[in-house]
C-alpha cells in the first residue's frame, strides 16, 4: 500500500486552477522530491495531502487515509516554507506544545525533547526564547518540531533553507538517517542538487501538472549518448564515423556520439579499435537534474514518466 | 492532553505580552487596598441604641416627615437564654420600644402605609386618614399596623426578620417588646469608624452597616473595576490569540496536527478565557479573603462574581474570536466587539428605563416593544451586572427594604437566571458554532 496516494488531483483557487489532475504515489521508505517553479502548485499539492487545503475534485490518501481526515495526520510531521514558530516559546516549551497536539503524553514528551533538541543542533539554546534564534535555529527547530512524535511519514518544504552548508549536510545526513529507519519523506526544495542527492525518486510539477517523475538517475540519463576520449588525434576518422553514429560532436579531447542502441555503439568502438586507435575513456552521457528541470520548465510540451 | 497544551500556551502568550504580569501586579494593588481597610467593631447595644433616632423617619426611605412628631425610647436591652417559647431567639437580643405622642405616632404609621412601595420623589403631601393640616388621625391604624412599622423600620436597617410583639397602649404612648436573632453586628446599621491603609485616613460612618461597606466595596471592585475596565483590558490582550493562530505559518504548524480544526479553535478560544479566569480569580478571591479577614464577613457571595464575569468575557469573547477568525485583524477584534458591548449595554439600560415606573412611557409604544424585543433576543449583558450586585446583596444579608434604603430608593436588582444564561449561551453557542465551520472549511 502507497503511503502517499493521489489520484486525480484538482484545486481551483477563485478562476486560477492551481492543480490540474495530480496523481502520483509514493512508496514507504522513499525519499520523493518535488521540484517546480514558485506558483507551480508544489505546496498546493502539499497542503492538500496535509488537509491544510481542500481539494476541488480528486482523492488524496495519506497512510490508506483519505486526506482531511484528522487521523491521517497522526502518523505524519510536517515542516511548512516559512513557518513561523510563537516566538514567545523557547525550544523545549515549543516541542512540548506540538508534542501535546501531536498525542504525545507528558512523559514520552519529557523523553523525547531532550534527544531531539540535541539532534538538531539545539543544546545550547533549548531553553531561549525563539525570537533570539537565527533563521538557521529555527529551521533546525522547525524540523525537530516535525519530528518530536516519530513520525512515519515527513513532509519537509525546503528544509535547508537558511542552513549554512555544514547544517545542510547534517540535515540531509538526517534525513538518509530516517530513511534507514523506514520513514517516507516527501521533500520540496529549491535546491536541486540537494534533492539530488537525497531523493530516490522526484517529481517536476509545472503548472499544476505533474510533467516528469522517476528516479534522479533515470530523468538524468541520455539515452545513448556517449563521450569518448582518444591517446590520438580522432580528426582522419571523423568522416567514417560520422557514417556509423546518428549524430558526432567534437568535445575537448575526443567526441560525443549518439547511437541507436548498445550494438551500433559496440560496432563504433570495434571500428575504432580495428583502425588503430587506442581508447582513453567512455563515459555514458548525462544531464544535471538542474537540466532536466530547466528543460521541462521551459518546454510546456516536454513531460512524460521516466520508470 | 492537547486542551491543556493549549490552554498553557495562551497563558505563555498572555505572559509574554506581560499583560497577563501587569493585571496581576493591579490586582494585587487592589487587594493591598482592600485588606488595608479597617472596621470598627460596633456592640449590638450600641446598635439598638442608635435606631432610636431612625424610628422617628417614615418607613419606606430615608427622610422624617417634617409635620408628623414622633419620638420613639429604647429600653431594656437584654440578652436572650434559653426561654421556653423563645427557642428560635436564644443567644439573640431582646429590647422594648417606646413610641409616643400617641397620635403622632399614629400619624407616622398612616403615613408609612401610604407610602410604602412607592419612591420618595412620589411621595404625597397628604394622605388619606390623616387631616390635611396633619393635626388629626382620621382613621387610626390597627396595632399589627404598628407592629409593622416597628418591624419595618427594623428590616430597613438590616435586622433579619425581628419579631415584634404589641406590649400595649400606655396613656399616650405605645409600648412594643422585640426579639431578634442572634446576628453579628456587621450587617447592621449603626456608626462604626472606617480606616483606610492600616489607619492612615479614618471617617466615622452613620447610618450604614459593615456589610453595607463591604458590599459597596466589593461591588466596585466586581461590577466597575473588573466588570468594564478588567474586561475591556482583557477583550484587548486577547483580541490577538486567534489571529496569531491562523497568520500564515504558524497556522499550518496546527492544522498538520491529527486534530480536528473546530477542536482548535475551541481550544484556541479556551485559552482567552483562562486570562480572564486568572486575573479575575486572583482579584475576586483575593479581595474577598482579606475583606472577610478585616470585616469578619465571610459570606461567599462575592466569590460568584468570579464565573459571572468569566461568563460575561466569554460572551464578549466569542464575538471576538470570530471577528478575530473571519478578518485575521486584532484591531477588528477589539473594535467590534467594544461596538458589540456598547449596542448591548445601551439595549440593556434602554429596556430597565422603560419600564421605569415613574418613566410613565406607553407600554404599547413602538420603541417599548422594539426594546423589548431586542432585549428578548439579544444577549443579556447588562443583567450580568445586575446579577453580581444580586448574588452579593443576597450572600451580604442586605435585604430589599435595606438595599431601597441605603440606596435612596433604588431598585433591588432583579435577575432572569434563565434568560441571562439561556439567551445569551445560545449567542455565544451560535458564535463560536459559526466559528468553528468557518474555520474548518477554510483553505490555509
Amino acid at each position: 500500500m502507497p503511503v502517499i496516494e493521489t489520484s486525480r488531483l484538482v484545486k481551483h483557487y477563485k478562476g486560477v486552477q492551481a492543480l490540474k489532475g495530480v496523481s502520483l504515489s509514493v512508496e514507504k521508505g522513499e525519499i520523493y522530491g518535488l521540484l517546480g517553479r514558485n506558483g507551480a502548485g508544489k505546496t498546493t499539492l502539499v497542503k492538500i495531502l496535509l488537509g491544510l487545503v481542500h481539494p476541488t475534485d480528486g482523492e488524496a490518501k495519506l497512510l490508506g487515509t483519505r486526506v482531511g481526515d484528522p487521523a491521517a495526520r497522526r502518523d505524519v510531521g510536517f515542516l511548512p516554507e516559512d513557518h513561523r514558530l510563537p516566538d514567545y516559546h523557547s525550544a523545549e516549551s515549543a516541542l512540548d506544545f506540538y508534542g501535546g497536539l501531536s498525542g504525545l503524553d507528558g512523559t514520552t514528551r519529557r523523553a523525547r525533547i531532550p534527544e531531539l533538541i540535541e539532534l538538531v543542533g539545539l543544546k545550547d539554546a533549548g531553553k531561549r526564547k525563539v525570537r533570539t534564534y537565527s533563521k538557521g535555529m529555527k529551521q533546525r527547530l522547525g524540523l525537530a518540531q516535525a519530528m518530536i512524535h516519530d513520525p512515519r511519514v515527513l513532509f519537509l518544504d525546503e528544509p535547508t533553507d537558511g542552513v549554512d552548508p555544514v547544517g545542510r549536510k547534517e540535515v540531509r545526513d538526517m534525513l538518509v538517517r530516517c530513511k534507514s529507519e523506514g520513514k517516507t519523506i516527501f521533500l520540496n526544495s529549491h535546491l536541486l542538487s540537494e534533492v539530488e542527492l537525497v531523493c530516490d525518486r522526484v517529481a517536476i510539477i509545472e503548472l499544476g501538472e505533474v510533467r516528469r517523475e522517476g528516479t534522479v538517475k533515470d530523468l538524468t540519463r541520455v539515452e545513448n549518448v556517449y563521450a569518448l576520449s582518444f591517446a590520438a588525434p580522432i580528426d582522419p576518422l571523423i568522416p567514417e564515423l560520422e557514417k556509423r553514429v546518428k549524430s558526432l560532436r567534437r568535445t575537448e579531447g575526443g567526441i560525443e556520439i549518439s547511437v541507436d542502441d548498445v550494438t551500433k555503439l559496440n560496432a563504433v568502438l570495434d571500428f575504432l579499435r580495428s583502425s588503430g586507435m587506442n581508447i582513453t575513456g567512455m563515459t555514458e552521457k548525462k544531464y544535471t537534474l538542474e537540466q532536466v528541470f530547466l528543460d521541462v520548465v521551459d518546454r510546456p510540451d516536454a513531460g512524460g514518466k521516466v520508470a | 492532553m492537547a486542551f491543556l497544551g493549549m490552554l498553557k500556551d495562551s497563558l505563555r502568550e498572555s505572559l509574554d505580552r506581560r499583560s497577563l504580569t501587569v493585571l496581576l501586579v493591579i490586582s494585587t494593588l487592589f487587594i493591598f487596598v482592600c485588606g488595608s481597610i479597617g472596621y470598627g467593631v460596633l456592640r449590638i447595644e450600641q446598635v439598638i441604641e442608635e435606631m432610636k433616632g431612625k424610628f422617628e423617619q417614615t418607613a419606606g426611605g430615608r427622610w422624617r416627615n417634617e409635620r408628623i412628631d414622633a419620638r420613639f425610647d429604647i429600653a431594656d436591652i437584654r440578652p436572650v437564654g434559653a426561654e421556653p417559647g423563645r427557642e428560635e431567639f436564644e443567644g439573640g437580643t431582646s429590647f422594648r420600644v417606646g413610641a409616643q405622642p400617641l397620635v403622632e405616632f399614629q400619624k407616622l404609621v398612616v403615613y408609612s402605609l401610604a407610602v410604602k412601595g412607592k419612591r420618595d420623589r412620589e411621595w404625597p403631601r397628604t394622605v388619606p386618614g390623616i387631616s390635611e393640616d396633619f393635626k388629626q388621625v382620621l382613621t387610626p391604624p390597627s396595632t399589627e399596623d404598628m407592629a409593622w412599622f416597628i418591624g419595618a423600620k427594623l428590616r430597613e436597617n438590616n435586622f433579619t426578620r425581628p419579631k415584634v410583639e404589641v406590649e400595649g397602649i400606655e396613656g399616650d404612648r405605645a409600648v412594643f417588646r422585640v426579639w431578634l436573632k442572634k446576628t453579628s453586628t456587621a450587617y447592621l446599621s449603626g456608626g462604626f469608624r472606617l480606616s483606610i491603609l492600616f489607619g492612615a485616613w479614618k471617617w466615622d460612618l452613620g447610618n450604614t452597616s459593615v456589610a453595607d461597606v463591604v458590599f459597596s466595596i466589593q461591588n466596585t471592585l466586581a461590577g466597575l473595576i473588573a466588570g468594564w475596565i478588567g474586561i475591556l483590558v482583557a477583550i484587548i490582550s486577547t483580541a490577538a490569540f486567534i489571529p496569531n493562530m491562523i497568520q500564515k505559518g504558524t497556522v499550518d504548524l496546527l492544522l498538520a496536527r491529527p486534530m480536528p480544526r473546530w477542536r482548535l479553535f475551541l481550544y484556541k478560544y479556551c485559552g482567552g478565557l483562562i486570562f480572564v479566569t486568572i486575573t479575575a480569580g486572583y482579584l475576586i478571591v483575593g479581595s474577598w479573603f482579606v475583606m472577610a479577614v478585616r470585616s469578619g464577613i465571610w459570606s461567599p457571595g462575592y466569590l460568584a462574581a468570579w464565573p459571572l464575569l468569566v461568563f460575561f468575557f466569554a460572551a464578549l469573547y466569542s464575538v471576538s474570536s470570530l471577528i478575530g477568525l473571519l478578518t485575521r485583524s486584532s484591531i477588528a477584534a477589539i473594535l467590534l466587539s467594544a461596538v458589540t458591548w456598547l449596542i448591548l449595554s445601551m439595549i440593556g439600560s434602554a429596556y430597565y428605563i422603560v419600564h421605569m415606573p415613574e418613566a410613565d412611557i406607553d407600554q404599547d409604544h413602538a420603541v417599548v416593544k422594539a426594546v423589548d424585543m431586542a432585549h428578548a433576543v439579544l444577549p443579556r449583558l447588562k443583567d450580568v451586572d445586575q446579577a453580581i450586585a444580586l448574588v452579593q446583596l443576597k450572600a451580604n444579608g442586605i435585604s430589599e427594604d435595606h438595599y431601597r434604603h441605603i440606596s435612596h430608593g433604588g431598585d433591588y436588582p432583579k435577575v432572569d437566571w434563565a434568560a441571562l444564561f439561556g439567551v445569551t449561551g445560545a449567542w455565544m453557542a451560535a458564535l463560536l458554532a459559526l466559528g468553528c465551520w468557518r474555520f474548518s472549511r477554510r483553505d490555509y
